[in-house]
């Protein structure tokens, strides 16, 4: 069942700079039909979801919802069954990892990002290595790093050439972020990235994520966290056992509506009163 | 999660928040320790290899200079062979068919030979037939998805088979003379035969490769991290599956050269080898869950190898208590490394509870004596 997908309008409240306007046009990414079977588990339904450029959209949903199997389809990890990704309004097959990064998609995944005994330049490089005549750019990677990690604000690590290792949970999470937008990536999508991490920590992982939209990224946030979904998201899409069941402006949700759409797939609670289309098996 | 008290208590995580953080003392120390580590290991075999030319140095005729040509023509076909096995070991792979590819190289070189074939079509063929060896190996691998251990457990049974069927138990000589010399002479000018100064060339194009190429990085990422590599967009599959063939060539290229330094092929060729090849990569500081060493630290163990046997050779020491040694050598590689980890490990550990004490102490004695527990 698929249920409208709510224009999106930048939202008032947080930060009225220059940031485009979310979602006019065509969205970045659209999936239409997605459908994901593994055996006799069906994970994914006829999901529909557009992610606009410029935003951060939510992806909300319980344990066993569909969320990471959702993105791992973006990513070119898992193929979907059918249905169609339409990259830019152009339809495209996203098969491996590289297929993805070569469109503009950055995964962050939840432990996978980074190879713990690589240093910071290498792993933000890492399957991408700078060369010339076939050799390694130390230098060259190494000034782009710090660049990057400058850029983004990132100015706790002691020396990019510390291996990731050594850094604590928001280190690595910020690292796996800058690694994903050295690309002059569209997208980002970010697999539970406060998982793990404390309040502070939570904080500036929350506030690089917010960057990242107010660049102009599209930016797909996976999370069951309500605070953070509420904290940083301009949409929220709510997936349940496999289905979309709702995808709206944060504006016009509250916790709890969120938290009935992901339990039960339905709200009776009336934020804004347009509500009736519950999405029915 | 190793030290997880040693970090989380010396980070201040804020974004833009005043300054870079005091790194903790424990943080400190550990920033280069992979690199540390790594060049620990390569002193040691330095050291080692000192202690081996003393001891050589004691034994009659060793320090003679046509015994450099004799440890290099001893080595040369090892060597080589285990330049590609360490990028296989590297991504946490193995190959042990590497002698018995060796073997099958060598009888079909003859057999070919024998029936008239002329020699440089017959070693095309031959090196053909070694990468469609090493592919068999990378598809099992890498599409089949089976453990490498058992998949080249079986070819190394399979290529000797082969190899019996194709030559029996007999053999063939008669090669051009003009090639068996290398068996006989040293590279002109120099002491080292002619195998042992085709693995010091393809040493440095392996070193260079491993250690300044995009692909080296894949490689120790590989090993290190699989799916993370993978996320990256690097092609694991690919990679595995080309250093196999690339295995399987060299192998048989090696073939040829022991062919040769013989001039007699036949199917037992090499028997056994493939675990004084696995030593060296291991002795060389290379681990066996892969994503580390170096090609530097190969050719150091060869030389250390190759050095104590002939040393052995020389004393007239039995050849079962070479092995014992080349065993000895091998578990050796294995322990020192994982124990001297564990050590660090450990005193990570103790480090971060040394600090909680420390922050505990002026108020709650009691709370220090349960975590010291």
């Amino acid at each position: 069942m698929t249920i409208d997908v709510a224009p999106v309008k930048p939202e008032p409240g947080k930060q009225p700079n220059d940031r485009p306007p979310a979602g006019s046009g065509e969205p970045l990414l659209s999936l239409r039909g997605i459908n994901k079977h593994f055996g006799a588990v069906q994970a994914l339904t006829e999901v529909d979801l557009d992610i606009p450029a410029g935003a951060v959209t939510a992806l909300a949903g319980d344990n066993g919802a569909g969320k990471s199997v959702l993105i791992k389809c973006i990513a070119g990890i898992h193929s979907p069954d059918n249905g169609q990704v339409l990259w830019m309004g152009q339809p495209v097959h996203v098969r491996t990892p590289r297929d993805a990064s070569a469109l503009g998609i950055e995964t962050v995944h939840q432990d996978l990002a980074l190879c713990d005994n690589l240093d910071i330049v290498q792993n933000m490089f890492l399957g991408r290595e700078r060369t010339s005549h076939f050799m390694l750019q130390e230098e060259d990677m190494e000034k782009s790093a710090g660049a990057t990690l400058k850029s983004l604000a990132v100015t706790t690590v002691r020396s990019i050439r510390q291996p990731v290792a050594s850094l604590s949970g928001g280190q690595r999470q910020s690292v796996a972020i800058a690694k994903a937008v050295l690309w002059n990536s569209k997208l980002v999508i970010m697999d539970e990235p406060t998982a793990a991490l404390g309040v502070a920590q939570t904080t500036m992982v929350l506030e690089l994520v917010r960057r990242l939209a107010d660049r102009g990224l599209a930016v797909l946030l996976v999370s069951h966290n309500m605070n953070d979904v509420f904290q940083v998201a301009d949409r929220v899409a709510v997936l349940r056992l496999g289905r979309m069941v709702a995808v709206r402006p944060t504006a016009e949700m509250d916790r709890q509506i969120v938290v009935d759409l992901m339990t039960t797939g339905a709200s009776s609670r009336a934020r804004p009163a347009q509500e009736p289309q519950a999405g029915e098996a | 999660m190793l030290s997880e008290p040693a970090i989380a208590v010396s980070q201040e995580p804020l974004l833009g928040g005043p300054g870079g953080t005091e790194p903790g003392p424990g943080a400190a120390s550990r920033a280069p320790r992979s690199w540390r580590s790594l060049l620990r290991w390569e002193t040691a075999l330095v050291f080692c290899l000192v202690a081996t030319l003393i001891y050589g140095a004691g034994v009659p005729h060793f320090m003679s200079s046509t015994n450099i040509f004799y440890i290099g023509i001893n080595m040369g076909e090892i060597a080589i062979m285990a330049l590609p096995l360490t990028l296989i070991i590297m991504t946490g792979e193995i190959d042990l068919s590497v002698a018995s590819m060796l073997g099958l190289s060598s009888t079909l070189l003859g057999y070919l030979f024998k029936h008239g074939w002329p020699i440089a079509l017959a070693m095309v063929v031959v090196l053909i037939i070694g990468a469609a060896g090493g592919a068999l190996n990378g598809f099992l691998v890498t599409k089949m998805k089976l453990p490498s251990i058992a998949v080249t457990i079986g070819t190394l049974t399979l290529y000797r088979g082969i190899a019996e069927i194709i030559l029996g138990t007999g053999s063939v000589t008669g090669f051009p003379s003009s090639l068996t010399k290398i068996g006989v002479v040293p590279i002109a000018h120099t002491k080292l035969s002619y195998s042992i100064g085709i693995f010091l060339v393809l040493a440095v194009v392996f070193a260079v490769v491993l250690h300044a190429t995009p692909v080296g990085r894949s490689i120790f990422a590989i090993g290190l991290q699989s799916e993370a590599a993978h996320f990256s967009g690097i092609r694991v599959e690919r990679i595995k599956f080309t250093l196999f063939v690339l295995s399987g060539l060299i192998c048989s290229f090696a073939g040829i050269l022991w062919t040769l330094r013989f001039a007699t092929s036949r199917f037992d060729a090499g028997t056994g080898l493939e675990l004084t090849v696995v030593t060296i990569v291991l002795f060389g500081g290379v681990s066996i869950f892969g994503g580390r060493g170096s090609i530097l630290g190969v050719v150091l163990a060869v030389v250390i190898v190759g050095c104590i046997q002939e040393a052995l050779t020389l004393k007239n020491v039995a050849a079962e208590v070479q092995n014992i040694v080349t065993g000895a050598l091998l578990l050796i590689s294995v322990i020192v490394p994982n124990s001297a980890d564990g050590i660090q490990r450990l005193r990570a550990r103790s480090r971060g509870r040394a600090r909680r004490r420390a922050q505990l102490r002026p108020t709650d004695l009691a709370t220090t004596t349960t975590t010291e527990r």
